[in-house]
């Protein structure tokens, strides 16, 4: 027999060992399988930066036929859930204190009577502070429905409004899943790929079973490769499930071409499949190597652009984020999927993403045979 | 009995001094994400890159632009036209646009509504919906203000308590450092218990006189402590890098931080008695305990706003409660007896979980 | 000293061969001579050098200086052909507990590059030999011991290789399962295998066709268990172990016959 054809046995020996050890783990496997599912599920439902059901105090101090008309309206709709009226100001910071409430509308004394006579009541809107985004709109929100109440009682002639035509590019509704399921899903896959394939390196060498397999002709490069196979494999049934999951369930129209997406996937795998080998070579122990996939992750994460835009990053952590595999692959994965570009204009991303796979991957096994030998 | 316990003790406080790759992660960690989200994920729209198009050049076209840029400090000039607009989104380095159409002053006055236009990148969608919102919060102060030559039907004051200046970070790092918490709590213990599992030393331990009680407080110990350093670590950080107030009592927020950091102790526990392999305790853990803590914890993304069934799964995420202490206590200083209910729930949720966990400990290796 | 084995072929030969971890010397100027069909024990305390030179011979490590041929392969040179031609066993008894008996051997066969066909022939000979019939599909995991060691001997000879090297491969089993064990490498060697072996069991040495007794990364002596018992005038090799560690030990004291220094 050859001396290639032997290497494709043993690689071939190798990836199918990988595949029985996973199969005996049916716990992990399920996890593996089901867990980037359940993340995209959730998050779709749950991620979303509109704001609804402020939970709202109403303090009507006047208490005039015209301050409840004013307040009432605040009782339609979605965007504020009404805890209740007061009439005093006494247990106002209590109600916020206790985070029962996050906004108060206080309409002042005479309200009535100092807006019939054009005399400017002074209204007040109260907010819980903390989170500062969801304040500001829904700051936002009430002034809206203040403004169309007190219309009536303006000068004649009426109010005179400024109105908001929001046009989106790309998404018209808004809805934040759209943007974070591409990422989400990748996400996932990372996670996967990086931490599993590291702590099944390190288990080797921990139980020993490493150096048993350094001592038959199993080559390196296929030793390496029998390890990453079948965790890229893995990978992409799960990446394949969470999307198509998510893609009935949410009904994301996919402009782009799938296969393209597919493609960018792969030759992102290989980045982050080198990162995971680095991990490896790095790590003594399988807790090791957990948490320093962990750290990695959320770094190269939060770089991504996959939460907020990375371009409004100060100068020097836009540049740091250049560095980041993560970053051209979502950035490519939104063109594909919301945008539908091609490969005409995602060419530099795929040349980056392929330049720093082969730079990873050659990194992690040089560092891999290095630390055995 | 004290003795004993020391002994345990002091061989898991060793395991992790030795170990110093995970010692630095677990410390660094919470540092790096803190300098990353103040400066790379930052939420704040303060710092959004917004363009103005001025089709009016009037002075209430001027005014209202002022009033933008009192929301929005990073205004940038921009075309005088609105032909291929789309185009300044290309490359990322704008947001938002904001166009005042032509006779913008002239309809204030003779119209009872006028439209401003925004512009947004929908793929971004959570920036989109930020920068909607905040115009539109903009646009209302602007129109209470009344239309030229008239006097406002009302004056209208907003007042942001706790957050003036409504800075995210006084949001975000509250919870991160609860994050960290269920992570060095959770994921650390469970491996820790696993390993001596795969490599025997669990059950040499369980020979000796030690009661599993003993065993358990000995090796969960050194955890609670780490857990507790990190998450102290990371406000102590934000506190000097940015100037986050520490306004409620230090010590009330430690106490309360036991019951939750026992929770999920606790919890790791559990998982280390159920599973055979460290991957498996991995898995679990992040599935059964980190991605509800992400989610479903007013973390950053409102419950309020999530479909019924998800805002019932909240109710029993302990993460959930201790962020309402955590920040009520540092960001609005508020004591024990506004955050009674969390703190009765997380009590009851931690002792439930002691009970089964060292009921399951004793079953499965005792 | 002529043994009966010297008249057949040498399949491992070292010449001064020596491996130092910074300024400890863990082999120290080694030369040795195991002929093809022996039985060739390694004797020595915990650290003597043992685990390092055979961790040389099977091209795991690269020596500081000297020469070494294993299967008439340079180990400094020619470690992927040496790789091919030994087998391996630790005392770790390195397989996957989560996979089946079968399937290790599967594993291992695939390493070799030996296909199916050739796999089953191959488990037509080994499964009787090592009585594994009974184990073949259960996992790893849930068979004893001693069952354990048969399984790891089979995987470290699958690919049916001329020189096995065993390192402690009876350690934390019992005493019957110890003995059969040595049974078995006794047909590996009547088979016309060589068979290099290390243990720290005295009287598992008497079962050897020569041994040698290592103490700091050096030969204090060399020969057949009996003849090495009659020179020194001791009953068992217990006693002679202990003896000839003491002499060494003994500053000024020369190392007795047969050893290469």
């Amino acid at each position: 027999m050859t001396a290639p054809r032997k290497g494709l046995l043993a690689l071939v020996a190798m990836i199918r060992k990988e595949f029985r050890q996973l199969r005996r783990n049916p716990t992990n496997l399920r996890f593996m399988l089901v867990m980037p599912v359940v993340q995209v599920l959730m998050m779709g439902f749950a991620m979303t930066m509109q704001v609804r059901h402020v939970p709202t105090l109403l303090v009507d101090l006047d208490q005039s036929a015209v301050s409840r008309n004013v307040l009432a309206e605040f009782r339609n709709g979605p965007l504020f859930d009404i805890q209740g009226t007061a009439y005093s100001l006494d247990r106002l910071r209590s109600e916020f204190d206790s985070g029962r409430v996050a906004l108060a509308v206080v309409l002042p004394d005479h309200f009535e009577r100092d807006l019939r006579r054009h005399r400017t009541p002074r209204v007040q809107l109260v907010l819980d502070g903390v989170n500062g985004n969801e304040a500001e709109i829904a700051a936002g929100y009430a002034s809206a429905i203040l403004a169309a109440a007190v219309a009536p009682y303006g000068h004649p002639g009426g109010l005179h409004r400024v109105t908001v035509a929001p046009r989106a590019a790309f998404n018209p509704n808004l809805h934040s899943r759209y943007y974070y399921i591409p990422g989400m899903v990748t996400l996932a896959v990372m996670f996967l790929t990086v931490a599993m394939a590291a702590m099944s390196i390190v288990r080797e060498r921990e139980r020993g079973t490493y150096d048993q397999l350094m001592v038959t002709p199993l080559p390196r490069s296929a030793f390496i490769l029998g390890k990453l196979i079948p965790f890229a494999i893995l990978a992409l049934v799960a990446q394949t499930l969470a999307l198509t999951m998510a893609v009935l369930v949410f009904q994301i129209p996919i402009r782009g071409s799938l296969w393209l997406f597919f493609f960018f996937t792969l030759i992102f795998q290989l980045s982050s499949l080198g990162l995971g080998l680095v991990m490896s070579a790095a790590s003594q122990t399988q807790q090791q190597a957990m948490f320093l996939a962990w750290f990695f992750l959320v770094v190269v994460m939060m770089l991504s652009g996959f939460f907020a835009p990375i371009d409004n990053a100060p100068r020097i952590i836009e540049w740091i984020s250049r560095a980041d595999p993560m970053r051209y692959y979502i950035a490519a994965s939104r063109e594909i999927l919301i945008k539908g570009s091609g490969l005409a204009v995602l060419w530099p991303e795929a040349v980056i993403l392929l330049g720093f796979g082969v730079v990873l991957l050659t990194a992690g096994t040089l560092l891999v045979q290095k630390r055995s030998g | 009995m004290i003795q004993r316990l020391w002994a345990v003790l002091r061989k898991e406080f060793a395991h992790i001094l030795r170990d110093p790759r995970t010692l630095l992660v677990v410390l660094a960690m919470p540092l790096a994400q803190l300098l990353l989200m103040a400066n790379a994920v930052s939420l704040d729209v303060h710092s959004t890159p917004i363009a103005v198009v001025d089709l009016d050049h009037s002075p209430a076209s001027r005014a209202f632009i002022r009033e933008l840029s009192s929301s929005f400090f990073r205004m940038t000039e921009a075309p005088r036209t609105t032909v291929h607009l789309d185009r300044l989104f290309r490359g990322g380095a704008i947001d938002g646009i904001v166009v005042i159409p032509q006779h913008f002053e002239r309809d204030l006055v003779s119209r009872p509504a006028v439209p401003v236009q925004v512009l947004v990148d929908g793929s971004d969608a959570n920036t989109a919906t930020l920068v909607t919102g905040f115009v539109n919060a903009v646009a209302e102060r602007f129109s209470l203000r009344g239309a030229p030559g008239s006097g406002p039907p009302i004056a209208l004051t907003t007042r942001l308590l706790y957050n003036p200046e409504g800075n995210t970070l006084f949001f975000i790092v509250p919870g991160l450092a609860g994050l960290i918490l269920t992570l060095v709590s959770t994921l650390l213990t469970s491996l820790a218990l696993v390993r001596e599992k795969e490599s025997g030393t669990l059950e040499q331990i369980l020979v000796s006189p030690l009661s599993p009680l003993e065993i358990i407080l000995g090796k969960v110990g050194p955890y609670f402590v780490l857990a507790l350093a990190d998450g102290l670590l990371i406000l102590a950080a934000a506190v000097t890098l940015y100037q986050l107030p520490i306004r409620g009592s230090l010590p009330l927020l430690l106490v309360l931080m036991l019951p939750f950091v026992l929770a999920y102790l606790a919890l790791g526990l559990l998982i280390s008695s159920g599973v055979a392999t460290q991957t498996a305790a991995v898995l679990v853990s992040l599935g059964g305990t980190m991605l509800p803590n992400l989610i479903l914890s007013n973390l950053i993304f409102p419950i309020a706003s999530m479909p019924r069934p998800l805002q019932l799964a909240s109710l029993i995420v302990p993460g959930r409660y201790f962020l309402d202490i955590i920040r009520g206590v540092v960001i609005k200083g508020v004591g024990i007896s506004d955050l009674i209910p969390q703190t009765v729930f997380l009590c009851a949720f931690s002792a439930v979980m002691l009970v089964i966990s060292i009921k399951s400990f004793r079953e499965r290796l005792g | 000293m002529l043994e009966p084995e010297t008249e057949r072929p040498v399949v491992v030969r070292t010449r001064a061969l020596t491996r130092k971890f910074g300024a400890f010397t863990a082999v120290d100027a080694l030369d040795l001579d195991v002929h093809e069909g022996e039985i060739f024990g390694f004797l020595g305390a915990n650290g003597a050098g043992k685990t390092t030179t055979i961790k040389i011979l099977c091209g795991l490590l690269l020596p500081t200086s000297g020469t070494g041929t294993v299967a008439g392969f340079d180990v400094l040179t020619r470690s992927e052909d040496i790789k091919r031609s030994i087998g391996y066993m630790s005392q770790r008894f390195s397989l996957y507990d989560d996979l089946s008996v079968r399937e290790n051997l599967e594993f291992y066969a695939g390493l070799y590059g030996i296909g199916s066909r050739r796999l089953a022939r191959r488990l037509d000979e080994l499964v009787p030999r090592l009585q594994l019939a009974e184990h073949l599909d259960k996992l790893t995991a849930s068979i004893p011991m001693g069952w354990k060691q048969r399984v790891a001997l089979a995987a470290a000879t699958v690919h049916d290789p001329a020189i096995v090297f065993l390192d402690e491969p009876t350690g934390g089993v019992d005493p019957v399962s110890r003995r059969a064990f040595w049974g078995l490498i006794d047909e590996l060697a009547r088979s016309g295998k060589t068979v290099f072996v290390t243990t720290h069991y005295m009287d598992e040495a008497e079962y050897c066709h020569r041994i040698s007794v290592m103490n700091a990364g050096r030969i204090i002596a060399l020969g057949s268990p009996a003849d090495l018992k009659a020179q020194a005038g001791l009953e068992t090799i217990q006693e002679l172990f202990l003896a000839l560690v003491r002499r060494d030990e003994r500053p000024g004291a020369g190392p007795q016959g047969g050893t290469s220094r």
